[in-house]
């Protein structure tokens, strides 16, 4: 039954591979597997941070085209906690809780607020300038979630061995990190990489310093559920 | 007289003096709960303050006006504004994430501090002419984010805060002292710079000491205590805190005091020198006699003394002197007896003895003697199944017979528990195991005791004096650890040895009964054939020696060789080994046999000048040809000593007896030595021979050391061999002998003769 499982998902990573490679084809680029490792400071798995890589070339503009993303409230907390967004994005905030939220932020990068009623779906937001939006609500105290925009199609968050998986078009990038939780130097953290090879390509970033403490210690799935 | 009057006046000031420092100190500890009071007060205000501005800074419309500041600036001023009002304070600042004020015109907004939110204490700030008490809170746009996007500060004038119930619930009036200049107060009868001018002989203080100083100035002509509290800084300066109470109200005016206490003692001073005189003729001169028989029972003398009957006081402190010496005299005998004798068995107890064991020291210092350390076996056991009192009685028997057996020089005392000790003199060191089996053979009869009869044994530790140490704690100790290893190795006595040699303590009363035990014949030899590998011939027998010991059973040549080899008494053993084997020889040659007798002998035979001349003397008396005789001596036994060793090997190569290295490999031979060495033979350690048909290394090692041995020109024997491939291998890599349990056990002599008889000398390989 299990392997069952797993085999089943093994064909549907396999389908959604070989419908990548195809975009990518199509698209009339070759792809470039990239593997990319971050670590904290001292050699731990740094968990849900997200990573954007920004191309230094040309990319074809339907490439360039924003994914819709969303925001959930679910059981009073915002779900994911950290979202990735394309500048330009709309963000939906749907309200899966029976009760009203007041999602707000004060952020430079969207200053917004939104009365969500139950079971109300509101317009979706554009996000047209990069940066973090730090978002609250006004009638729960702590709620908390971060929407990291940025100025490329290319971000993901790395999982809790610390990875993330891209095949991206081959080229130069700029990496950068994004988490609540960096500071210092890694919170500026600007890496140039080269991934131009067919080759599954595996870059380390290591934290240079400690990661802040996780004040909001939840998960962006199913903790919650659990009860 | 005249000292009577000294007497009473210096009362007299005591008394004035005593009475000024506590009224004295009650003002310090009235100041301290006002200042606490001062300082729960302040916070208390403090608090509500903040749970105030906290409200307001997580208010959303307080967040989206501070976040809207720069475009719209004035209505940010407004709410603030209104806010102030609400929470009655004298200013109230917005600041952004950066301590920038947020407000209109930022030039005369009061710095927001770092230190106002970091550090603890109350925090004040000066400004137009005003000292303000602060309240800081961080506004964050949202709650549960770390970061913090903008600061509220509000201030509160200090004179606010200082009413008129703060004097009520201090009892002091309070000011407030910043640059020199008295800020606020609650004195309303006193303006600022009159108290300004009281307190400026009074130096700021930086931080307040545990010892309090109370100052005096005058305000108004009028004399008052002072004292003084650190409240913080403001831009670098202290604010200083002063406490002040009139004079009048502090101290407890003594004036009367004075007149009635010099009343009291005119009175007493009348009534004092009448009766003296009266009274000392009576009582002086026999209490001075009193006094000195008092003095000679303090010096420990118990003299005789007349009762002096001129006054019936005096009379009966005499008897009572009398009662108390002899009271004195008895509880010092029981004294004495409780402190060196034990209440239950009458014996006297571990301090007796440790005094013990010096004084036996200091007499006679070269004396040699043993400290016994005895524990009753499973006393628990008694005491747990027939109650404690039945223990109790049991201890007292054993106490009884330990008592009665001992010698007049030897000391026995009881420590505690089921534990007795004691001290004997010894001639030699190794009387001591003896002195200690005398002991544990009074065990041998049972005890009665309430008709009943009990079978009690004792473990017995030893130390010996002065050869484990001179230290009579460390003997007792010794004796104590010697005790726990008997208890641990279950052996009825243990002699004490340094870590080093600790070797078993059975074994060490064994070694008593050695010697005995060749006489008794319990010893008896084994033998193990030796074979020629490439004719199955019986050549040789290995013997091997075995003690059947009447109480133990079969005890083991590891057991009891190695101490025999430290008591030295190896030597009677190998003399013996070597005669019986010579004996069994001869059997064996009546029975058609041809074996020679392979003996072990140890490192400290080689030592034995004696030893050579005795198997000279055994060979002529036997007839019997050395050639006959294998001594198998232990790689170690020759390079503990080599030289020795050699001298020893020499000696028994020239009478012909033909030499074999025991346990070869195992050891560090050095090439040259060996070379030395008149060897005949190398025996390969059997660890090598075992495995040998599977193990490749140990059959790299056993071709090494038999092409080393044969190029040496020595014969080769390899023993442990336990199967018939082993056997096999070992003929092909040209070694000469084998012996091993595949062959043949070692064998009784009768069992032997049987086996020999069985196979006509010959061992012939058999298949399993």
């Amino acid at each position: 039954m299990y392997q069952q499982q797993i085999s089943n998902s093994l064909n549907k990573i396999k389908t959604l591979f070989w419908a990548s490679c195809l975009f990518f084809i199509s698209a009339n680029t070759m792809a470039s597997p990239l593997n990319l490792l971050v670590l904290t400071k001292d050699k731990q798995a740094a968990e849900n941070v997200g990573v954007s890589l920004t191309p230094l070339f040309e990319v074809s503009p339907e490439q360039l085209i924003a994914q819709p993303q969303e925001m959930n409230q679910i059981k009073t907390q915002f779900v994911p906690h950290i979202l990735m967004a394309q500048k330009g994005a709309k963000i939906s905030f749907p309200n899966s809780d029976s009760v009203q939220h007041h999602v707000y932020s004060f952020s430079e990068a969207k200053t917004f607020e939104l009365k969500l009623y139950k079971d109300q779906k509101p317009e979706p937001l554009p996000f047209e300038q990069t940066g973090q939006v730090t978002l609250g609500c006004n009638i729960h105290d702590w709620m908390l979630a971060y929407i990291y925009v940025v100025d490329t199609p290319f971000f993901a968050k790395t999982n809790e061995s610390g990875l993330v998986k891209l095949d991206i078009p081959k080229g130069k990038y700029r990496v950068n990190l994004h988490s609540p939780l960096l500071q210092g130097m890694d919170a500026e953290f600007s890496l140039e990489l080269d991934a131009s090879s067919a080759v599954p390509k595996s870059f380390t970033i290591s934290l240079s310093e400690a990661l802040l403490p996780n004040l909001n210690e939840f998960d962006d799935d199913d903790e919650f559920d659990a009860y | 007289m005249f000292a009577l009057a000294i007497t009473v006046s210096s009362v007299l000031a005591v008394t004035l003096t005593q009475t000024y420092q506590h009224s004295s100190s009650q003002l310090t500890a009235q100041f301290r709960s006002s200042s606490s009071v001062l300082n729960y007060k302040l916070n208390a205000d403090l608090s509500a303050l903040k749970k105030g501005l906290e409200t307001i800074s997580r208010d959303f419309s307080t967040k989206t006006l501070i976040r809207r500041a720069k475009q719209d600036p004035a209505s940010l001023q407004l709410a603030l504004t209104n806010f102030q009002k609400r929470l009655n304070v004298d200013f109230l600042v917005a600041y952004n994430n950066e301590r920038v004020p947020l407000s209109t015109t930022p030039n005369d907004e009061p710095v927001l501090q770092p230190k106002y939110q970091n550090e603890d204490g109350f925090h004040f700030i000066y400004k137009d002419q005003t000292l303000y008490l602060l309240t800081v809170q961080a506004v964050k746009f949202v709650e549960s984010a770390p970061t913090v996007d903008a600061w509220l500060m509000s201030g509160i004038k200090v004179q606010r805060l200082l009413g008129e119930d703060v004097r009520d619930i201090t009892n002091f009036d309070i000011s407030i002292r910043y640059m020199n200049i008295v800020r606020a107060t609650t004195d309303t009868q006193n303006d600022l710079s009159e108290l300004t001018a009281a307190f400026a002989n009074i130096p700021h203080k930086f931080q307040n000491q545990a010892n309090i100083v109370q100052h005096t100035t005058f305000i108004n002509e009028q004399e008052h205590v002072v004292f003084q509290l650190y409240f913080g800084l403001a831009d670098g300066q202290p604010i200083d805190v002063f406490f002040v109470v009139p004079s009048s109200k502090a101290h407890l005016n003594y004036e009367n005091l004075i007149i009635q206490l010099s009343a009291a003692i005119a009175v007493i001073l009348v009534l004092i020198s009448f009766l003296t005189f009266s009274f000392s003729k009576s009582i002086a001169k026999p209490l001075r006699m009193l006094a000195d028989v008092a003095n000679q029972i303090r010096k420990g003398q118990y003299p005789e003394f007349e009762h002096n009957r001129s006054l019936e006081e005096v009379e009966s402190l005499s008897f009572a002197l009398s009662d108390m010496q002899q009271a004195i005299k008895s509880r010092e005998q029981e004294n004495y007896r409780l402190a060196y004798f034990s209440s239950s068995t009458e014996l006297p107890n571990r301090t007796f003895f440790l005094a013990k064991i010096n004084e036996y020291i200091a007499q006679e210092p070269d004396a040699s003697f043993a400290v016994l350390w005895m524990d009753v076996d499973r006393f628990k056991d008694f005491n747990d199944t027939l109650g404690h009192e039945f223990g109790d009685a049991v201890l007292k028997a054993i106490a009884t017979r330990l008592n009665e057996h001992k010698s007049s020089s030897s000391f026995l005392a009881y420590l505690d528990g089921d534990e007795y000790a004691a001290i004997i003199p010894l001639e030699t060191e190794s009387d001591a195991i003896v002195a200690a089996n005398q002991v544990a053979h009074l065990f041998d009869e049972p005890f009665l005791v309430n008709d009943v009869a009990l079978d009690v044994s004792i473990s017995i530790g030893v130390s010996v004096y002065p050869n484990d140490t001179c230290l009579p704690e460390k003997l007792m100790q010794y004796a104590d650890i010697a005790l726990y290893d008997a208890k641990d190795k279950h052996h009825s006595i243990s002699r004490f040895v340094a870590a080093k040699n600790k070797y078993s303590v059975v074994r060490l009363s064994l070694m008593t009964e050695l010697k005995n035990a060749i006489e008794k014949q319990q010893l008896q030899l084994n033998f193990q054939p030796k074979i020629d590998l490439k004719t199955g011939k019986v050549i040789s027998v290995e013997s091997l020696v075995r003690w059947k010991h009447p109480k133990h059973g079969f005890i083991f040549p590891d057991e009891f060789i190695p101490l025999a080899e430290q008591t030295g008494n190896i030597r009677h053993l190998t003399h013996w080994a070597i005669e019986t084997s010579l004996q069994q020889h001869l059997r064996l040659k009546e029975l058609g046999f041809e074996i020679k007798m392979a003996i072990n002998i140890s490192a400290i035979d080689l030592t034995d000048l004696a030893l050579p001349p005795f198997v000279a003397n055994l060979l002529e008396k036997y007839q019997v040809s050395p050639e006959a005789l294998i001594f198998e001596v232990t790689e170690s036994a020759i390079m503990d000593d080599p030289e020795q060793a050699i001298k020893a090997l020499n000696m028994l190569s020239n009478m012909k007896i033909k030499l074999s290295i025991d346990d070869f490999g195992t050891g560090y031979s050095s090439m040259e030595q060996l070379k030395r060495t008149p060897v005949d033979e190398l025996k390969i350690d059997k660890s090598f021979v075992l495995d040998l048909a599977n193990n490749s290394d140990d059959l790299i090692i056993v071709k090494s050391i038999s092409s080393l041995a044969h190029n040496l020109g020595l014969t080769i024997v390899a023993e442990g061999i336990e199967d018939k491939a082993t056997m096999e291998i070992l003929a092909e890599l040209n070694i000469e002998t084998g012996q091993g349990y595949y062959m043949s056990k070692p064998l009784e002599a009768t069992m032997l003769e049987a086996w020999l008889m069985g196979n006509s000398g010959l061992f012939l390989a058999k298949d399993l």
